[in-house]
């Protein structure tokens, strides 16, 4: 995802005409990135695999909905889709907690996922990302899709809004909500973080 | 601290959007200048920075394998065996139409065949009853000594015997005016009988092989003319019984089986052309018994019943049935051989009979494949539309 293709629009233009060899050059192109959202918003590896390979094949079926502009945003709002439907398949249910932030009491921050870093294994900064991760899991699903489109994708706002079906006042809204939701947990974790990752707040002057 | 609480959800939105830079410049302006003045928003401000930093360091990853398509991925998926374009649609409706119309012209054909045909059997079928019986019962006595070796093999056979009466319908009509011929019945019986020599046999095992027997029954008549007693049993017995207690209705061919009664009426012959398996087995059977394979077959053989000699006719268009069995010669009966084959109209006549009664036969499945296609066509047609 990192550079363009130079002839995307070409292999687009194959692939539409049934190219498999053209579509499949895309999907080396941007499988990271597809995959990589599809495991922030499933939250593990082999949802995300399926999620992935069912993207794909959903994008290619459908090539004739790409109306140009960006074919990455096009792609991932697919993907998104594809996850949608994988956790409605496996039933499970995205944890919906930040709906009243920033308005609620700050000392109690979202609850954790059961299975919390303990303190000796957040203090590597691999347990940080999963920290992290875990926080961006804890979101509602509409939220921790925008912050992922947004936060780790590059997205911009109308790129968004075209990948999730709404309009940018959603956008900003749910990213709002969504990094002030990731930002409350890890300070509900802060503690255990090193020195150097710690969310600064007036909370230390209590 | 307290200014945080003090924090509502719209501050935390133009926050956001300006870490986005994507705040129109009087709201930025404006924020700027709160921030100037609001250590509490700054903070704020700062620690969202830091958490979206912390978003987007996450390490990126990577795809565990390729997510390349296969065609096999990408194929639309086929739970039809048939295609669905328009091109197989019209086509199939096309079949239908056809298949539809010919089977409605073959019913109605066998409606109109139905109604003129002979009815005033019954009388006749009785005589010939008796007559049968009385040669059954001296048949039986001979046919047992062969019967019992051979008794397994009939019984499959002659199953398959009446299988294939049902399914060669068509073939028998054709085969019919082979043996109309009145100089070529000789040869065309003598062809045809020597692949039912083994079925021959049966009589013994009336009740397995209960359909063949009833075709064998007019067979029978024609065999006791010439060897008499010997050929006589195993037809007449089949014959005799099935005529006697009115069993003659074959499971398989239901059509079949009422056209041989009828020409037994007409005729006061047991042997209808009832199906060819039948004439086969009558064929085989008195083959067997009288050890000449063509010459038993002829009407003159049999001076005594005057109807059997009809019965014979009727046996003769059995010719369908293939030489696959080859005569065996069975040394107790003698062989007489007198190939008068003499074949009367009769036999042409039932010939022709024996075709009205395929169509029937027919038209029903004719019917049933036109009904399919256009299912077929209906089908497809609505998958096409919904995948639209």
């Amino acid at each position: 995802m990192v550079s363009n293709l130079e002839n995307e629009a070409a292999l687009i233009q194959a692939a539409r005409r049934g190219g498999l060899d053209a579509f499949n050059t895309l999907v080396l192109h941007y499988q990271n990135g597809v995959y990589s959202l599809a495991y922030r918003i499933m939250g593990e590896p082999a949802a995300a695999a399926d999620a992935t390979q069912d993207a794909f094949i959903a994008a290619f079926r459908r090539l004739d909905t790409y109306r140009g502009g960006s074919f990455k945003s096009w792609l991932l709002r697919i993907a998104t889709n594809a996850c949608y439907d994988e956790l409605r398949r496996r039933k499970r249910r995205p944890i919906a907690a930040f709906d009243d932030l920033p308005g609620g009491d700050s000392d109690d921050g979202p609850a954790l996922p059961a299975d919390a870093p303990t303190p000796e294994q957040v203090v590597q900064q691999g347990e940080l990302n999963r920290a992290i991760e875990q926080c961006i899991a804890a979101l509602h699903a509409d939220q921790r899709t925008v912050l992922i489109l947004s936060d780790i994708e590059g997205l911009s706002y109308q790129e968004i809004a075209d990948s999730a079906g709404v309009n940018l006042g959603t956008v900003k809204s749910r990213l709002s909500r969504a990094r002030a939701g990731v930002r409350q947990c890890l300070r509900a974790v802060q503690e255990l973080l090193p020195a150097e990752y710690r969310l600064r707040s007036n909370d230390e002057a209590t | 601290m307290s200014a945080r609480r003090n924090f509502t959800e719209q501050d935390y939105e133009l926050l956001s959007a300006y870490l986005d830079g994507a705040l129109p410049p009087t709201e930025r302006t404006a924020l700027e200048t709160r921030l100037g003045a609001d250590d509490g928003l700054r903070q704020e401000l700062e620690a969202l920075r830091q958490t979206v930093t912390l978003i987007g360091n996450l390490p990126a990853r990577t795809a565990p394998r390729d997510f390349t398509l296969t065609p096999a991925m990408v194929r639309p998926a086929r739970w039809l065996i048939f295609p669905t374009s328009a091109a197989f649609s019209g086509v199939a409706a096309a079949a239908a139409t056809i298949l539809i119309l010919v089977g409605a012209g073959l019913l109605f054909l066998r409606s109109s065949s139905m109604t003129s045909a002979p009815s005033p059997m019954q009388p006749a079928l009785q005589q010939e009853s008796q007559a049968e019986v009385a040669l059954v019962i001296t048949e039986t006595a001979l046919p047992s000594a062969k019967a019992g070796e051979e008794t397994d093999e009939i019984a499959t056979r002659s199953n398959e015997m009446t299988l294939d009466g049902l399914f060669y319908l068509p073939t028998t009509a054709s085969a019919v005016p082979y043996s109309t011929g009145d100089g070529s019945l000789a040869e065309s019986e003598a062809g045809f009988a020597a692949p039912a020599m083994s079925n021959a046999q049966e009589p013994q095992e009336a009740t397995t092989a209960i359909p063949a027997f009833e075709i064998a029954a007019p067979t029978v008549e024609s065999n006791i003319g010439r060897d008499g007693d010997l050929t006589m049993q195993t037809g007449v017995q089949m014959g005799a019984t099935f005529a006697a207690q009115g069993t003659l209705p074959q499971p398989v061919a239901p059509p079949v089986a009422a056209d041989s009664a009828a020409q037994v009426g007409g005729n006061s012959l047991p042997a209808d052309d009832a199906g060819a398996g039948a004439a086969m087995m009558a064929d085989q059977a008195i083959v067997t018994v009288t050890g000449t394979p063509a010459a038993t077959f002829n009407r003159e053989m049999q001076p005594d019943l005057t109807t059997t000699a009809d019965a014979a006719r009727a046996s003769l268009p059995t010719p369908t049935m293939q030489p696959t069995a080859t005569a065996s010669p069975t040394p107790t009966t003698a062989s007489s051989p007198t190939p008068a084959a003499t074949q009367t109209q009769d036999a042409r006549d039932r010939a022709s009979d024996a075709f009205a009664v395929e169509p029937v036969d027919l038209a029903p499945v004719i019917l049933f494949l036109g009904v399919l296609f256009l299912a077929v066509a209906a089908v497809t047609t609505i998958i096409r539309r919904r995948r639209r």
